[in-house]
């Protein structure tokens, strides 16, 4: 038998970066190529514009769009339309969160709860709650409570099925070594199930956001007084596709700096994970 | 010479008794019934270091969670300083499993403080912090167990399990996943513990060579269902070395004879 050491395997498959870089390095050389992909779709966008390659009636460009959301911005339209529909998308994802995590801890913890619950569960999660938009704005009003509600029912699975997934991979021993220590089972919840669970749960969270955002603007497609899916159905309407498209950047740049916001709170709480 | 196969009687009051005690599971992901111990009769003397040597998977585990209080024999009975074993005792009773269960989310001080959570009196932390010392480990007390090398793990596993400085240890293969290096270190460690605080030690392995040079007895096991093969005095004088031990020709021949028979009766596996 021979013994081949092969010294490739030491490598990390990074063929794109030049050897010798580190970690950094690399990361700077990453970030720079991923703005130039940025940069070089929205340059063919506004060329094809320009040209009227494409009709820019149908595709906009990408200079309308900023200047449409500039307007938005000095008018102070997007302030009023933006608070109500990250209230509505907020206020659902909390509520929907915390509800999930607790009805998943439930379902994770009791047997026979989960053997009747989880396929009724799965049955009307399949069922898409966009479609029930109508409904509830029948039921709670074309005000913000309809849109809250609609999120609710999309967030409350999502987490649902995290939480529960989560609690069920529990490792058996980390379970043992509590009850041999006495512990209580209210205290081995919160010990060893609740930290266990934690990157299931901002799994969920970050899911959970952008599905959140899309509730509240589809809400607000159907009937609503304000918000930036209102914008968005009325740009539409005026067949103002610039404007379309500035209300989908506008929901873009709120989603990532709430997901930045998530991340920061999950690489606090899980500094376990990171070797330093 | 030192061996002298065991058959029955004692002096009187022993502080661990398992009589008569035969234990069926189910197996949670077979959902089969499995007979994890056919009869076992063992008596553990206060002071005593025993030591239960067997193939992988025949029910040696089974014994410690039945004498821990983590589980209930199916028959027979099990006391522990005089009384019936009707679940965990962590002031009596420390147990140290084979599987790395440090909590990753807690610093090793933190894990060592998980055992004195409920039922301990005094300054915790102060206490964690000395028992970390005592194995070793001054300077890592903030580190997390994703940080520390396979055998810092296993110090600070034993130092959760004296932390609360109970009499009985229950020590399941604690040295088994370490490397020959790491392991001896650690063997002359419980030994120079275990020696000087004058703990009843019951203790599974599959590896002969450290249940001989621990031990004052070496209970031999068959493969499952379990049931106790044989039975070995080791009389080599206290405190050991271990390293000394193991070049001592009188280890290796016990060690030999010992072998012999447990191949004969081919009951050690390839554990």
């Amino acid at each position: 038998m021979t013994t081949v050491i092969d010294a490739s395997i030491e490598s990390d498959g990074s063929a794109a970066v030049p050897k010798g870089m580190n970690e950094s390095q690399k990361s700077v050389t990453y970030g720079i190529l991923q703005v130039a992909v940025v940069l070089a779709f929205l340059g063919i966008w506004e060329l094809a514009a320009i040209t009227k390659i494409v009709d820019p009636f149908f595709i906009s460009s990408p200079t309308a769009v900023f200047a449409k959301a500039v307007d938005w911005i000095r008018d102070g339209t997007i302030y009023n339309h933006a608070i109500i529909t990250l209230r509505e998308a907020l206020i659902g994802w909390v509520i929907g969160s915390v509800i999930g995590v607790l009805v998943g801890f439930v379902l994770g913890r009791v047997e026979p709860i989960r053997r009747v619950f989880v396929p009724l569960l799965h049955l009307i999660n399949t069922l898409p709650r966009i479609a029930l938009a109508p409904l509830f704005i029948f039921w709670f009003g074309i005000g913000e409570l309809s849109k809250i509600i609609l999120v609710v029912t999309i967030i409350v699975f999502i987490m649902i099925f995290n939480t529960y997934s989560g609690v069920l991979t529990v490792n058996n021993d980390f379970l043992l070594t509590a009850r041999l220590y006495g512990k209580r089972e209210w205290e081995i919840m919160r010990e060893v199930i609740f930290p266990w669970i934690v990157p299931w749960i901002f799994v969920g969270l970050k899911l959970g956001l952008a599905w959140s955002l899309s509730g509240a603007v589809v809400g607000e497609f159907i009937a609503a007084r304000g918000g930036i899916g209102y914008l968005i159905f009325n740009s539409a309407s005026n067949l103002d596709n610039a404007g379309v498209l500035a209300g989908s950047v506008i929901l873009l740049i709120l989603a990532m700096v709430f997901f930045l916001i998530i991340s920061m709170a999950e690489k606090a709480l899980l500094k376990w994970r990171l070797p330093t | 010479m030192n061996v002298q196969p065991e058959s029955a009687g004692f002096q009187a009051k022993p502080l661990i008794e398992i009589q008569a005690v035969e234990h069926w599971f189910r197996d949670s992901r077979t959902g089969k019934l499995v007979h994890a111990v056919k009869r076992a009769d063992v008596l553990v003397q206060r002071g005593e270091f025993v030591s239960v040597v067997g193939p992988s998977g025949c029910g040696k585990t089974t014994l410690l969670n039945i004498v821990s209080g983590l589980a209930r024999p199916t028959k027979g009975a099990v006391r522990v300083a005089g009384k019936e074993v009707a679940g965990v005792q962590p002031s009596l009773i420390g147990y140290m499993f084979a599987r790395d269960t440090l909590l990753p989310w807690r610093t090793a001080l933190a894990n060592v403080e998980f055992a004195i959570e409920r039922g301990f009196t005094g300054d915790r932390q102060s206490r964690a912090r000395e028992m970390l010392s005592i194995v070793g480990l001054n300077g890592f007390e903030s580190a997390y167990p994703d940080q520390l090398s396979h055998g810092m793990r296993q110090r600070v596993a034993l130092a959760r399990t004296l932390v609360r400085d109970p009499e009985i240890l229950l020590m399941d293969e604690p040295f088994g996943a370490l490397d020959a290096q790491t392991k001896l270190l650690m063997e002359e460690e419980f030994l120079r513990i275990s020696e000087r605080s004058k703990k009843t030690v019951l203790f599974v392995t599959h590896d002969l060579a450290e249940a001989l040079m621990l031990s004052d007895r070496v209970l031999v096991l068959s493969a499952r269902p379990c049931s106790i093969k044989a039975e070995y005095r080791i009389t080599f004088p206290r405190p050991r070395n271990a390293e000394a031990l193991q070049a001592n020709p009188k280890f290796i021949e016990l060690f030999q004879q010992v072998w012999r028979d447990l191949r004969s009766e081919n009951v050690m596996g390839t554990g």
